[in-house]
């Protein structure tokens, strides 16, 4: 048999253990009823996001910012034009829910992924690495870990005025990795001499050819499994500050629904317009974590499988 | 010190002088007594171009420790490690990849030692990636002549399983591909059956030897079944706590055996089939010796073959007792 | 009668990739006082024998079919509660690397202490801790020693340890999982003399399940060969191992190594463990064997009696 020939079988037969294995992990996952919930939930929040482009685009008074029903200039109920009424300067409510939604998603998951960007990459240097740099980078997430981010955020909102949504993303992130990177860096260290890591190293691996060959893919699923629950943490964060008038103001979060409820005193008089938003934002958060568990559950067995002989 | 030895007519490939290996106390709290622990005492010893030499201890004699010297992975307290007269010490850089080339290594554990993440091909193919040897195609041929060698045959089939998809006999069998492929000049192989079956131990040993064959690789290897070495080694060294008591042809150490401690492993072999279990040696003390000196002979307090005080004041060099046979006890 | 009788026992398990069939129609029988060896590679099902004996299948295990006669009553038929007073009192086991259950925060004499108490409501504190003292004198650990902890102790002395423990309830069946795999040569020597020893003292009933022949060559009155859950061979220890008929008896036999081995008269079998989810109902070993042809994997097998005292699951090979 020639070179080619092999190449192309090999191809042809590359898929099928990897796709068992995701197989496999569904039958796990469907197993738990808090996952099929929380995934059902969750897919209802991804299609209100998806369904939040339609409205402006029926008329633009349903432009969830700007967007101002003309002949509206109070808040009012629920009606046939406005499903879920209109805010106190006529602006749809529905469709600024739909917009919450995106917005939860953009700010819950861009943040939720970066901080665990950052997590996994300082967990897996200081696990392998160890000595000095295991010591400097484990003192200064104990540091940031020990801030409270809503103070600290509030602080930064009063130091430079008006942040954007965007700057709020980022700082999330930036307080958020620590308690990732001490789970990874812990699994890391139990990684770091099992044999297979040591017969990288004889075969004369790089070090980062070992950390990002070999023991990224295995802590990997972790680094997913904690980023459901810190999309979490983000949202919650996200509504806090926008509640407290600290958010973007050009942007429609949940949060600022809220807020906009609260400063202009409709918060007992208006429960169709408080009700939404505060249980969306309970229900995504409860979604994502429903999602976690579900996951850990998947995880867990395999994590502990892996090591042993079966 | 002169410790030659050495297959005759041989060139030798790796040379072991006066290595030591201390591990410090672990904090005073669980070691009380705060004492280093000698992990490795002055072993030396060589191995020739091709050889099979087997190092033979039971768990906590150091033989495990001497691998991992010998692959760099980590660095002896005393006494030097030549790999083809360069001291693997002093290697970085560029040499210390060319090392990383020539000496390989296979893991006790199968279940351990392959990446759960990575296929049977990226497994094997990984050295050679890492070593930027030839383009895809010459690659896929080297792979695939690495996994004949070792019998998985058709190699396709198993290219693209995971590990836990294979039979641990199946994963040694990779794992044993991945030091191959290569080409190396010695392959360390820490028990490399231990965890495997008889039949499919036996399946391992004989792939070792025909690579052996083929590819002229030198191998240590590190048992603790005299049998298992008598099988496959031309020489073999016996380690006790440490110290290596016992080393020359593999035929001489189990026929004749000097040390007492090798005859007292001798002795544990099973012998079955004939009725009634014979000793041959009885060289262990019914009851052990107590508060023995810690400069004595390292065998002291279980030797019933020991003079007493005289072996209590120190040990025994390892001396030869005739015909290139060497032994550290001088009673025997 | 003898005091363990089991017959045609069949274990499987639910795996997520169907129906694992681990023993299959397994028959034997021990008396009292003797000794009976299950060798195998890993996955025979020895291990699965000894659990089912104890009651202790995993969730997913169970008796498909069978009887499991102790003492005269089968086991399989009775309760939970009825079994909990069986186990440790009649029936004991020594799990495969058991020294290292040994808890590590109490001392190995209390640990022994306790097991006592819990099964002898009527026994003092005193009373036991002296039984202790004699357990320890039996399997030879020095008195001073019992109020150490186990981290103290060698490999060796836990595994002794485990077997004072085993033996504290004065059982009449000992079932030993892979005694001593995980020590060295000569610690294996010596705790598998003392075992043996103390088996024929006591007059206990003991069950070896090995992968190493040897163990079981060494200490066992009958052995039985397990391939792919199925029983392939069984019979005295000289019959099975000085003329064995199995071809895969005489594999394994083969390939255990001595120190005389020539490396020519070793048969190198090729050929891995075989896949037992919804196995076929002829020889599980056929697919290895010189002597095959294709009923054997098809029909149902049937022993054949060379002697009293041996049987072969194989009609090919006599």
């Amino acid at each position: 048999m020639d070179a080619q020939e092999k190449i192309i079988k090999k191809k042809r037969l590359k898929k099928p253990g990897r796709e068992r294995r995701w197989k496999k992990n569904w039958a796990i996952y469907k197993k738990n009823i808090l996952g099929r919930v929380g995934l059902a939930l969750l897919s209802f929040f991804v299609l209100m996001a998806l369904c939040s482009y339609i409205p402006p685009w029926i008329d633009p008074m349903y432009q969830p910012m700007s967007g101002v029903d003309p002949e509206i200039s109070k808040s009012t109920g629920p009606s046939l034009r406005h499903w879920l009424g209109t805010d106190f300067m006529g602006r749809d409510l529905f469709s600024q829910l739909l917009a919450g939604a995106r917005v939860a998603f953009m700010v819950g998951i861009s943040s939720a992924f970066m901080s665990i960007l950052l997590g996994t990459l300082v967990g897996m240097i200081s696990g392998y690495m160890g000595k000095w740099v295991d010591t400097i980078l484990m003192r200064l997430a104990d540091i940031i870990m020990v801030m409270p981010t809503l103070l600290v955020v509030l602080i930064l909102a009063a130091l430079f005025g008006q942040l954007n949504i965007w700057s709020i993303v980022l700082i999330i992130a930036l307080f958020r990795w620590p308690g990732v990177s001490r789970v990874i860096r812990a699994q890391t260290l139990s990684l770091r001499h099992r044999p297979f890591i040591e017969s990288a190293k004889v075969s004369g691996a790089s070090h980062m050819r070992i950390i990002f060959r070999h023991i990224m893919p295995n802590v990997l699923p972790l680094s997913f499994l904690y980023m459901t629950f810190r999309v979490t943490a983000a949202i919650n964060i996200e509504a806090a500050l926008a509640f407290l008038g600290f958010g973007d103001p050009g942007t429609v979060s949940w949060g600022m629904m809220l807020q906009w409820v609260w400063k202009t005193g409709h918060m007992f008089k208006a429960p169709y317009w408080l009700l939404p938003p505060g249980i969306c934002i309970s229900l995504i958060t409860l979604s994502f974590y429903m999602l976690g568990r579900a996951m850990d559950e998947v995880l867990d067995p395999r994590l502990r499988k892996e090591g042993e002989r079966y | 010190m002169t410790l030659k030895v050495m297959m005759k007519g041989n060139e030798q490939i790796l040379r072991l002088e006066q290595v030591e290996k201390i591990y410090g106390p672990r904090g005073a709290f669980f070691n009380k007594t705060g004492k280093d622990v000698i992990a490795l005492s002055r072993i030396s010893f060589s191995i020739g171009k091709g050889e099979i030499f087997g190092l033979i201890g039971e768990s906590g004699s150091g033989k495990t420790t001497t691998g991992r010297l010998i692959l760099k992975l980590e660095e002896p307290d005393a006494g030097k490690i030549f790999f083809k007269d360069k001291e693997v010490a002093t290697l970085s850089g560029n040499p210390l990849k060319t090392f990383r080339l020539r000496v390989q290594m296979i893991f006790q554990d199968p279940y351990q030692s392959l990446n759960p993440q990575f296929t049977v091909y990226e497994t094997v193919s990984e050295p050679l990636i890492i070593h930027r040897l030839k383009n895809k195609t010459g690659r896929d041929e080297q792979v695939y002549d690495a996994m004949q060698a070792v019998q998985l045959s058709p190699p396709e089939d198993f290219f693209s399983r995971y590990p836990h998809q294979l039979s641990g006999g199946q994963r040694q069998r990779v794992a044993v591909a991945r030091a191959l492929v290569l080409h190396p000049e010695l392959i360390i192989a820490d028990e490399p059956t231990s965890m495997l079956d008889a039949p499919i131990s036996i399946q391992i040993f004989d792939i070792l030897l025909k690579i052996q064959k083929t590819f002229n690789v030198a191998f240590l290897f590190i048992s603790h079944s005299l049998a298992a070495a008598r099988y496959l080694c031309q020489r073999i060294g016996v380690i006790y706590k440490g110290h290596l008591v016992e080393l020359g042809l593999g035929k001489e150490v189990i026929q004749s055996p000097r040390h007492p401690y090798t005859r007292a492993l001798l002795d544990a072999l099973p012998v079955f089939a004939h009725g009634k279990m014979v000793k041959r040696y009885e060289t262990l003390l019914k009851k052990e010796r107590e508060n023995t000196r810690a400069e004595g002979c390292i065998f002291y307090k279980r030797c019933s073959m020991a003079r007493v005080p005289d072996c209590s004041y120190e040990q025994p060099p390892l001396a030869d007792s005739g015909s290139g046979h060497l032994v550290a006890c001088p009673y025997t | 009668m003898p005091l363990l009788e089991v017959d045609q026992l069949s274990i499987g398990y639910d795996t997520s990739d169907g129906y694992l069939s681990a023993v299959s129609d397994v028959s034997f029988s021990l008396e009292k006082g003797k000794s009976l060896g299950f060798v195998g590679e890993s996955g025979c099902g020895k291990t699965t024998i000894g659990m089912a004996l104890m009651g202790l299948l995993p969730p997913n295990g169970s008796v498909r079919s069978g009887r499991i006669l102790f003492k005269e009553e089968n086991l399989l038929g009775k309760s939970d509660e009825a079994m909990r007073q069986i186990r440790w009192n009649e029936i004991a086991m020594i799990f495969q690397a058991a020294m290292n259950a040994l808890n590590p925060v109490h001392r190995v004499g209390d640990q022994i202490a306790e097991a006592i108490l819990a099964h002898r409501p009527g026994v003092s504190k005193d009373e036991a801790r002296h039984q202790v003292k004699a357990l320890f004198e039996m399997v030879g650990i020095p008195k001073n020693r019992m109020k150490d902890y186990p981290h103290q102790y060698s490999g060796g002395m836990k595994q002794r340890a485990i077997i004072a423990m085993a033996m504290a309830l004065r059982p009449k069946l000992i079932i030993a999982d892979e005694p001593t795999t995980a020590l060295d040569v000569i610690v294996q020597d010596q705790i598998l003399q003392e075992a043996k020893r103390l088996q024929e003292t006591l007059d206990i009933s003991m069950i070896y399940i090995s992968h190493d022949i040897s163990v079981v060559a060494e200490t066992c009155h009958d052995i039985g060969v397990l391939y792919g859950g199925q029983l392939v061979e069984y019979g005295s220890r000289e019959s099975v191992l000085e003329s064995p008929f199995h071809p895969y008896t005489k594999m394994l036999l083969s390939s255990f190594l001595t120190v005389s081995t020539k490396r020519a008269d070793v048969v190198i079998v090729p050929g891995d463990t075989p896949n037992l989810i919804n196995p076929l109902p002829g020889c599980r070993f056929c697919e290895r064997c010189s002597y095959y042809e294709a009923s054997c994997k098809l029909k149902a097998l049937q022993y054949v009696t060379i002697s009293p005292t041996h049987k072969v699951l194989c009609s090919r090979c006599g």
